[in-house]
């Protein structure tokens, strides 16, 4: 399956802790080819960022306790 | 060294096709202008847009990186771009705000590294990520563990015996979690022609993340995994455990350098 389009406002898909929009940010801002661009992130704000969104990696995991059966998920079919 | 315009080349991927069909091409980054190729030589393009600095400048992609939907639009916006090319060619997918002083920086850039890149084509050509977590709902596990072992008896030592038949349980289903884990990567890793192990991120609630892993599958095979993804999902999910996928994604994690 595709990570969804941005066809709601990103607030909303946040709100409902989407993991698909989660595993997104995930690969975009901590995978990829590292090669030195010119503007240069500082490691911490990066690491506060990552910190977030980990424990929201976390709540989304929480919500797929939910009956595997229930609503769209991306569970292995 | 910054352009009198005030505006940055941002570097989505790089594609590598002869001539790179573009088609109707994404928006990409809020406020960036339209996605260019620019050719870097011997099929090798860039991907790139003019990024206003006064967005995506080092200071304000700081106090942006505060804001997680602000961060989650851009990620929309970088992943829209690569997926598009990554749909018609190999691509080599940038980290989010890779952005250069001007095209002409990016370009040298990336010839400087072209051995190295190439080495990496070679490899993720005509192939997807794919990535599964397991997971395992440990107070359904113990539950379905449950049943065995001395419940009756209302003295202190059937208390005490109880409590620490609860320990060697949780110790025990733990111990095979894990061990379920590692086979279940092993056994992904067959149908696979890479494959990776994240450390997982924990939530410290009853569900555990046993494995986070990404595995590089040939295009051609990507059927075939997603069924055995799924056939192994079904044998472990009436003890507890919980398999997800997803994908096919760019080969992020294949890109950047191993941990």
């Amino acid at each position: 399956m595709k990570p969804r389009r941005p066809t709601t406002k990103v607030q909303a898909i946040l709100e409902a802790a989407d993991p698909t929009l989660l595993d997104l940010v995930d690969h975009v801002l901590n995978k990829g080819l590292i090669i030195d661009g010119e503007v240069v992130l500082g490691l911490a704000n990066v690491d506060l960022v990552y910190l977030r969104l980990s424990a929201l990696l976390c709540a989304a995991d929480r919500l797929t306790q939910a009956p595997a059966a229930r609503g769209r998920r991306r569970i292995a079919s | 060294m910054n352009r009198t315009d005030g505006t940055a080349t941002y570097l989505y991927c790089l594609v590598h096709a002869a001539r790179p069909a573009t088609g109707r091409t994404p928006r990409g980054l809020a406020g960036t202008g339209p996605v260019r190729l620019l050719d870097a030589g011997e099929g090798l393009w860039l991907a790139a847009a003019d990024a206003p600095l006064a967005r995506y400048g080092a200071a304000p992609i700081e106090r942006g990186l505060h804001d997680l939907n602000w961060v989650s639009a851009c990620a929309m916006g970088h992943e829209g771009v690569v997926e598009h090319f990554a749909r018609r060619a190999t691509v080599i997918p940038m980290k989010l705000f890779t952005l250069f002083a001007s095209d002409e920086r990016a370009i040298t850039h990336v010839r400087r590294t072209r051995r190295r890149l190439d080495r990496l084509i070679a490899r993720i050509g005509g192939r997807q990520e794919w990535g599964v977590r397991l997971m395992l709902d440990e107070h359904r596990a113990l539950k379905a563990r449950a049943g065995r072992g001395a419940r009756a008896g209302r003295t202190g030592t059937a208390f005490l015996l109880r409590k620490k038949q609860e320990r060697d349980a949780v110790h025990d289903l733990r111990l095979g979690a894990a061990a379920e884990g590692h086979r279940l990567f092993q056994r992904l890793a067959r149908q696979a022609d890479d494959a990776r192990r994240q450390t997982p991120a924990q939530s410290g609630s009853g569900l555990r993340v046993l494995l986070d892993a990404a595995f590089l599958v040939r295009t051609g095979r990507a059927a075939a995994f997603r069924a055995a993804t799924a056939k192994l999902g079904r044998q472990l999910a009436g003890s507890g455990f919980h398999l997800t996928l997803s994908g096919p994604w760019p080969p992020y994690t294949f890109v950047a350098e191993p941990a």
